[in-house]
């Protein structure tokens, strides 16, 4: 499977101070925002390269265009939504929100084994 | 421990979330074997649900691991959970990259039975040597 493209990293290079931020849950409810990925929109808006990898039940975000996703995808950020995950939920990749990719967990392992690289599970 | 110096694994992944130990074990078996296709070495520390998923106590004794989780803890006609026997027969045919960390502490406080042969137990108090061991240790959090 292709690596994921990082933005500005070169594979295999360490790219410090680079985030990724794990989604697995759901979004709590309407009307109510997470600040899970506010919080990765910000790192984002500050200038740290931020990849968000939505999966389990977090892969419902990837299907706002107007929510948190659209947030961290405007602030610079990168965000994956997991393919076993969607298809367990039987959402298609015409429902994802513009500039969500699929990616298997393969496809992020080169960040996820970094130590360059930040990772935060929620 | 060892003795060595530096990291001696590439990730220490931390599993105290009880859904990882349960509905979601499939996850955790993902990242166990997207590690081992890249050529990379994971330790699972299991906490909570996830440290039943190991254990070969009778049944009714201790907890009720992988509880909600036909897939992950129940138990197959011979008595051994499809989790245990996945877990097991992993650590045994990958030595040095994949270990599955049975946190005594969790076993102790839930009266958990034996754990599947092999598997390292180690106590809550070790868990700054696994960490130092590792390059990179993630926490999929929890209770």
């Amino acid at each position: 499977m292709q690596s994921v493209d990082t933005g500005n990293a070169v594979p295999g290079e360490l790219h410090a101070h680079a985030q990724l931020l794990v989604e697995s849950k759901s979004p709590p409810g309407p009307g109510t925002v997470s600040r899970f990925l506010r919080a990765a929109r910000h790192l984002a808006a500050t200038g740290t390269q931020t990849g968000v990898y939505l999966i389990d039940d977090g892969v419902d975000y990837a299907v706002s265009a107007q929510g948190e996703v659209a947030w961290v995808l405007g602030a610079g950020g990168r965000v994956w939504a997991d393919e076993v995950s969607l298809s367990e939920r039987g959402i298609k990749t015409g429902q994802l929100a513009p500039g969500v990719v699929v990616a298997g967990l393969d496809a992020i392992a080169e960040q996820l084994f970094d130590p360059a690289v930040r990772v935060v599970w929620h | 421990m060892d003795g060595q110096t530096g990291p001696r694994w590439d990730l220490l992944l931390v599993v105290t979330s009880d859904q990882y130990g349960s509905v979601r074990f499939g996850t955790v078996r993902r990242l166990i074997d997207t590690a081992l296709r890249s050529g990379h070495s994971i330790q699972v520390w299991a906490c909570g649900e996830a440290n039943g998923l190991t254990e070969l106590g009778p049944a009714g004794a201790g907890h009720s691991p992988g509880e909600g989780s036909p897939a992950a803890g129940s138990r197959s006609r011979g008595g051994k959970r499809p989790a245990a026997e996945q877990i097991g027969a992993l650590a045994a045919g990958n030595v040095g990259r994949f270990t599955w960390l049975a946190c005594q502490t969790c076993s102790g406080e839930r009266g958990a039975g034996e754990h599947v042969p092999g598997l390292p137990t180690p106590s809550f108090s070790d868990l700054r040597d696994y960490v130092a061991q590792a390059a990179k240790t993630v926490f999929i959090g929890g209770a």
